[in-house]
């Protein structure tokens, strides 16, 4: 199973974040490893439907956070090893985000949100 | 009926025979064919998507090649129109037009492929698609070789005055064409959309475009050889000449080859280059 992105415009979350997290979320839990090299630009964009400059926005927040790193003709490179100190907390921050990003335009509050977990947990 | 009348007919009747063939339905031993050809299984909801993909491109490809055909047999048509001229078309173009027509064909039947995704949830795999993972690179290589060969091969034909004039200049021409049909060709295929969610689907995709690339670069090898062969024929002139003037039956077996019965596993491509 190779890492995938997917992008959902019916989230409330802007879809250069849903792609930065995800990208984020895959380097940093190892499923990209150092050396990866991420698709062009080109590439990504037209797989998702969005425009070059939403993948622009995207790949210079990762390499601004150091995790990827623009290398002229070698592309978009995976730089950063995955966080094993705070791997666990990272882990759950982004499925957070993931799960924030489904839930799209139901936009519940947090309460809601707390609620709903105290019911999924029993 | 005269000759040349007997002629057109029979090149309208195969023309016809050629495209209805081309526009033919899929049927499932070709998918499976197809199927073994680039390791990928193929579901029921997959051939949906392969069958009228390949029957388009096919007919495309193939309408094309009638095209250039029937272009390439005007010195033909003219014997019927205006015998004085037809000798006007019998050249070094009218005779590579077949090739030529098949190349920018199979070059159009990749692009009218390329479709944007409507649906609001999108995924993508984060695996970077290059040229060399659809096709060996090999004839790439030999496609880009052709056209110094071609240069150097009608420099000296023209040196040696063989009396073809400008005709000498299609080689490397149609050489530099079949070039930029190929990266033409393989820029749209490799950069295209993916139509596929699942991982089955984006191997089924994968398998698309190595059957596209395919078909591009055995159509610019089969262009590139047969005008390098020209060249190289009229840059020798003897008897080793008339080898190089046979050279384009070669050609032809090696774009049947590439286009049709190579196997290729884009998984397999990629992990040697990764």
């Amino acid at each position: 199973m190779t890492a995938a992105v997917t992008i959902d415009d019916d989230s409330s979350v802007p879809p250069y974040e849903q792609l930065r997290s995800q990208l984020a979320f895959q380097v940093r839990a190892g499923h990209l490893g150092v050396g990866d090299r991420l698709p062009t630009v080109r590439q990504l964009a037209g797989d998702l439907g969005l425009a070059k400059n939403t993948v622009v926005r995207a790949y210079r927040e990762l390499e601004q956070a150091g995790l990827v790193v623009g290398d002229g003709r070698r592309g978009t490179v995976v730089t950063a090893r995955p966080d094993r100190t705070d791997e666990r907390a990272t882990l759950i921050d982004e499925a957070t985000q993931r799960y924030l990003a489904q839930l799209g335009t139901l936009e519940p509050s947090l309460d809601e949100l707390i609620a709903a977990l105290r019911r999924a947990t029993g | 009926m005269s000759g040349e009348w007997t002629f057109l007919v029979v090149l309208w009747s195969a023309s016809l025979a050629v495209v209805l063939a081309g526009a033919r339905p899929i049927s499932d031993g070709r998918l499976s064919t197809w199927s073994i050809r680039f390791n990928v299984l193929i579901t029921e909801t997959s051939a949906e998507l392969i069958r009228p993909q390949l029957r388009r491109a096919r007919t495309i490809r193939w309408t094309a090649f009638v095209v250039g055909v029937n272009v390439g047999s005007l010195p033909m048509y003219m014997n019927v129109i205006d015998v004085e001229r037809a000798g006007d078309f019998a050249n070094t173009l009218t005779a590579q037009a077949p090739f030529i027509a098949a190349a920018l064909g199979s070059v159009v039947a990749e692009i009218v492929f390329v479709r944007r995704r409507t649906r609001s949830r999108r995924t993508a795999r984060l695996v970077e698609r290059r040229w060399s993972d659809y096709v060996p690179t090999f004839w790439v290589r030999c496609i880009i070789g052709s056209l110094p060969i071609s240069l150097a091969a009608a420099t000296v034909a023209t040196g040696r005055d063989v009396g073809a004039g400008g005709w000498l200049w299609v080689g490397p021409a149609a050489s530099a064409l079949a070039i930029a049909a190929m990266t033409i060709g393989v820029h749209v295929v490799v950069n295209r959309p993916t139509l596929a969610d699942d991982e089955h689907d984006l191997r089924v995709d994968d398998a698309l475009r190595a059957d596209g690339v395919h078909h591009i670069v055995g159509a610019a090898f089969a262009l590139a050889g047969v005008a390098t062969s020209y060249s190289l024929a009229a840059a020798i002139g003897n008897l080793l000449g008339l080898v190089f003037a046979l050279a384009p039956y070669a050609v032809i077996g090696i774009w049947h080859s590439l286009a049709a019965t190579e196997r290729w596993n884009v998984d397999q491509a990629r992990l040697q280059r990764v």
